[in-house]
């Protein structure tokens, strides 16, 4: 029988480039910029969501996020891109 | 007739909803929790009010959208049932799939709750009442009302009559300076493509009586009664 373990798997949540990004512009415009940090030309925020998962190994927890992701569209995909990342 | 409209934990615009329906309209309305097990096809209408459902949780109207309601609700469309989705109703429809496009952060990044002059832009079910062309008056209050489709979907959007109502001036003029949430082209409310549908950011259950209205005015209650009379027209056929 296999050994179930659990798995950290972060979901990096981020805007597509096309869209713009509020919050990432007031950080670039009004923080980074202001204060003299201008070799910074882009800023865009994005969410984690941090799930742990029970499975077999690393790829079967990811896979696992990926069907809840798609099932129950933790993420827009109209609006925004998915990056599943994880550890044991 | 009888209109049901849907409360979530955290919807807040039910009760006002209710009282133009059943007070200023002399037509009846029922308040249903969502968990109950009602069949909703023996309401002629469905209105999904606004508010925060689930407290805006991962993103607006997303649980919600995925609530037993919600499936029902999905069948009753496709048979043409008027369903209006006010705010986080709308938000709620297009994190369900029913209406297009997504609602965003206002450009602002700000919640902005105030009065808004609105172009009526097609004459539908929830339009007819208004001549074409019409300015109306209602507030918005919200955090996430920016509208985005692409701009093939904008295109089939515009070709398909869809687009119901769009930020302008007390002229109808849609620029940008008249646009408060940085939403496409100006959009307010969109329709599915069979137009039963409707999904809109501004409120107009507390634009629909003259005494709450800094205007005086109640122009808003035009989208209900439009519905009404077209259901009317509907059920004596």
């Amino acid at each position: 029988m296999a050994t179930v373990s659990e798995f950290k798997i972060d979901l990096l949540i981020s805007p597509k480039p096309e869209l713009r990004n509020p919050e990432g512009e007031t950080i670039l415009q009004d923080l980074l910029l202001r204060n003299n940090f201008d070799y910074v030309t882009s800023v865009s925020v994005s969410k984690v969501i941090q799930l742990i998962i029970k499975a077999e190994n690393l790829e079967d927890a990811k896979n696992k996020a990926l069907i809840i992701c798609d099932e129950l569209r933790l993420y827009n995909p109209l609006v925004s891109s998915c990056t599943v990342r994880g550890t044991e | 007739m009888n209109t049901a409209i849907i409360q979530f934990p955290g919807t807040n615009c039910d009760i006002d909803t209710y009282r133009v329906f059943n007070e200023l309209l002399d037509v009846e309305a029922t308040l249903i929790w969502h968990e109950k097990t009602t069949d909703l096809e023996k309401f002629d209408a469905i209105i999904l009010p606004g508010g925060f459902s689930y407290g805006d949780r991962l993103r607006a109207g997303i649980i919600a959208a995925y609530s037993p309601v919600i499936k029902q609700l999905k069948k009753l469309s496709l048979k043409g049932k008027p369903i209006i989705g006010i705010c986080n109703g709308f938000q709620i429809l297009v994190e369900s799939g029913l209406l297009p496009g997504a609602l965003l952060t206002n450009s602002n990044l700000k919640f902005i709750c105030k009065w808004v002059d609105l172009k009526v832009e097609t004459n539908n079910l929830f339009t007819n009442s208004f001549q074409s062309n019409s300015i109306i008056r209602m507030p918005i209050a919200h955090n996430e009302g920016r509208y985005y489709v692409s701009e093939e979907k904008l295109q089939e959007l515009e070709r398909n009559n869809q687009i119901v109502l769009r930020y302008s001036d007390s002229e109808g003029n849609t620029s940008i300076d008249n646009n408060p949430n940085g939403s496409i082209s100006n959009i307010a409310a969109v329709s599915n493509s069979d137009g039963n549908v409707l999904g809109m950011m501004p409120h107009p259950e507390r634009a629909s009586d003259s005494l709450l209205s800094p205007y005086y005015s109640d122009d808003a209650i035009g989208i209900f009664r439009s519905m009404i009379l077209s259901l009317e027209v509907m059920l004596k056929e």
